[in-house]
């Protein structure tokens, strides 16, 4: 199934929520694996040829990293995700900059080294964008980010496209919020299942008619692993069309028993969120398989099977 | 009103201008920059300071409360693959002004960031307007487009107001740069032709150095804030720059061209939102040549 050219893909960003996802579905279709991460341990039945333990942030021990010269793509996830809580601190900022646009511009530079490098697949997001002047956010929507995140995924874009043009094919996948087994974040998502599991209400922020977009984890993994093979665009919206809030919340009312949604007063103003994911379901042949129950009814299962399930936060790295 | 304005990298080309055109409006301007430059203006205030520094208290310190902040300091390049100054391109242009600003114990009330039209890499239309797409094919492009998205961000939530300058080729009296403009001067000055090598047909943006200091205290002065190209708005060949040159010295001498078309990519940019909002008025050409000669000969 693997690309004749490609066998050895890098993963870095490997030991999270969505590297998790990209090893397998990689394994899946039968290339070899190399996983880079901060938190990658030597287990018993593991070698060095599987994986390195490797912070990105760290410009020398990137250019050190030999391992790096022999993968035949790379597949890069990692990167500082802030608390949504705690929106754009100054320690976002700097967070954001040394290790997304730092990480990025060391791993790019490490890599420009390589003969084997074929093919460059990043992570982004759709945090880009700022506010959308269109109900339908395509690939040429402009790019304004309200978020230090959003401005340093699009810095890495950037570079990725300046590295693009010695020859390696490189993608940008702008996601939305990911959801699924190991998603940590309380975002709408997140704090529904923490409801349902707590055997609590559901809450909703004023009438839940808001859209926002969202992918299950599994889905966008396989939209990462069919772009190393196909002369995907150079940035791709990868979404699933979006759901309401009030979807969501009925969703996860299904999942619990005898749970209520109840209305709480809406603190922000309503705006909608939906990505125009058209353009990688022609050109990937690609298409959200998993339905919003499943999914939260896959990511409800994950957060009971937590140690501590009714302290998430505890858990967050 | 005079306000308090501090120039971050205040002694190069530019710089020089801005810093003299500040004082000239606001009676003293600071000026950090590791370099002194050739001669302080009365009213300057140098302050020798590595803003790659991790903390910047004692600079704030020394700098006082400020009602202005103009970043200006980058190391102008036009590198089209990555390399090893990327990252340090990153610290001076990205991580010190985000980091000098949240150093601010009391946040000024604007800050104005110079930045480039690289941010706009090749263009889809002509002439280039803010709402071009920003896709640099430079890695200063990158990190220019980088610190305005930061640093408009980082301004958002200090309630600071935000100004973006984009400024196109810069020429005038004091540059030193192998760029185009001085080059041709120095054919000139030895009573030579300006030599060109392909056809001059391509097309370039040269704004006059004093434009870009009347913007900067427009920017300052205005109720508006925002991204600005600031440009001559004026396309030019390389063919008419280097005769408008040769005619502003009153050189007896044309142009040498030639032949084939050249790698350039024709690019210009429109000045409409700085003319409408600014009240910004570009110098033409000839005009900032002829002032530019005055200091040559």
């Amino acid at each position: 199934m693997a690309h004749s050219e490609i066998k050895r893909v890098g993963v870095t960003g490997a030991t999270g929520h969505l590297g998790q996802f990209v090893m397998a579905e990689l394994q899946r279709c039968g290339y070899e694996t190399l996983a880079i991460s901060r938190h990658w341990q030597k287990t018993a039945d593991s070698n060095s040829s599987q994986g390195i333990a490797l912070d990105l942030s760290d410009a020398k021990s990137v250019e050190a990293a030999g391992q790096l010269l022999e993968i035949d793509a790379m597949v890069h996830l990692a990167g500082y995700i802030p608390d949504d809580t705690n929106e754009n601190l100054e320690v976002d900022a700097e967070k954001t900059l040394t290790q997304n646009v730092g990480g990025m511009l060391h791993l790019l530079t490490a890599l420009k080294t390589s003969r084997r490098l074929k093919s460059f697949v990043y992570a982004s997001s759709f945090e880009v964008y700022g506010v959308p002047n269109q109900p339908l956010i395509d690939e040429s929507h402009s790019t304004e980010p309200l978020s230090f995140y959003g401005a340093s995924k699009l810095a890495g874009e950037k570079y990725l496209s300046i590295f693009s043009a010695d020859g390696v094919h490189c993608t940008s996948l702008r996601f939305p919020a990911i959801y699924g087994p190991g998603d940590r974040l309380r975002r709408a998502i997140g704090n529904f299942i923490a409801s349902v599991a707590n055997e609590e209400n559901i809450t909703v922020c004023g009438d839940g008619s808001d859209r926002r977009d969202l992918i299950y984890v599994a889905d966008a993994a396989r939209a990462i692993v069919l772009c190393l093979d196909k002369p995907a665009p150079a940035v791709l919206n990868i979404g699933s069309g979006g759901f309401s809030i009030l979807e969501m919340a009925q969703a996860a009312q299904s999942l619990g028993r005898d749970l209520k949604i109840i209305t709480a007063e809406q603190a922000k103003a309503k705006f909608d969120y939906v990505l125009n994911s058209g353009l990688a379901q022609k050109t990937l042949n690609w298409s959200p398989q998993i339905s919003l129950l499943e999914g939260m009814r896959q990511q409800l299962r994950w957060y009971q099977s937590l140690p501590e399930h009714a302290n998430c936060e505890a858990l967050l790295e | 009103m005079a306000l308090k304005v501090a120039v971050i990298g205040g002694s190069g080309f530019v710089g020089r201008h801005i810093v003299r055109r500040l004082i000239r409006e606001f009676g003293a301007v600071i000026n950090i920059d590791r370099q002194a430059p050739g001669e302080i203006c009365q009213g300057e205030r140098l302050i020798d300071f590595d803003i790659s520094a991790t903390t910047m208290d004692a600079l704030v310190k020394s700098c006082g409360e400020l009602d202005v902040i103009v970043w200006l300091a980058a190391a102008i390049r036009q590198v089209t693959t990555i390399d090893a100054s990327a990252g340090e391109d990153l610290a001076m242009m990205v991580e010190a002004p985000l980091r000098f600003l949240a150093a601010q114990r009391k946040k000024p009330q604007k800050l104005v960031y110079i930045s480039s039209v690289q941010v706009y890499g090749k263009p889809v239309y002509l002439p280039v307007d803010e709402n071009h797409p920003t896709d640099p094919f430079t890695v200063y492009g990158v990190a220019k487009l980088c610190a305005e998205n930061y640093m408009r961000i980082a301004c958002r939530k200090s309630a600071v107001d935000f100004t973006a300058l984009r400024l196109a080729f810069v020429y005038g009296p004091g540059q030193h740069a192998k760029n185009v403009i001085p080059v041709f001067f120095a054919k000139v000055l030895k009573s030579e032709p300006p030599l060109i090598h392909a056809d001059g047909t391509e097309i370039r943006d040269d704004v006059f150095v004093e434009d870009i200091a009347e913007a900067v205290v427009k920017a300052i002065q205005s109720k508006k804030c925002g991204i600005y190209n600031i440009a001559s708005g004026e396309p030019n060949t390389l063919l008419s720059v280097a005769e408008k040159i040769c005619e502003s010295s009153g050189a007896s001498t044309a142009p040498v061209v030639g032949s084939g078309k050249s790698s350039w990519i024709d690019r210009w940019y429109s000045v409409a939102k700085a003319k409408n909002e600014l009240q910004f008025e570009p110098t033409p050409l000839l005009k900032g040549l002829e002032k530019t000669w005055l200091t040559l000969k």
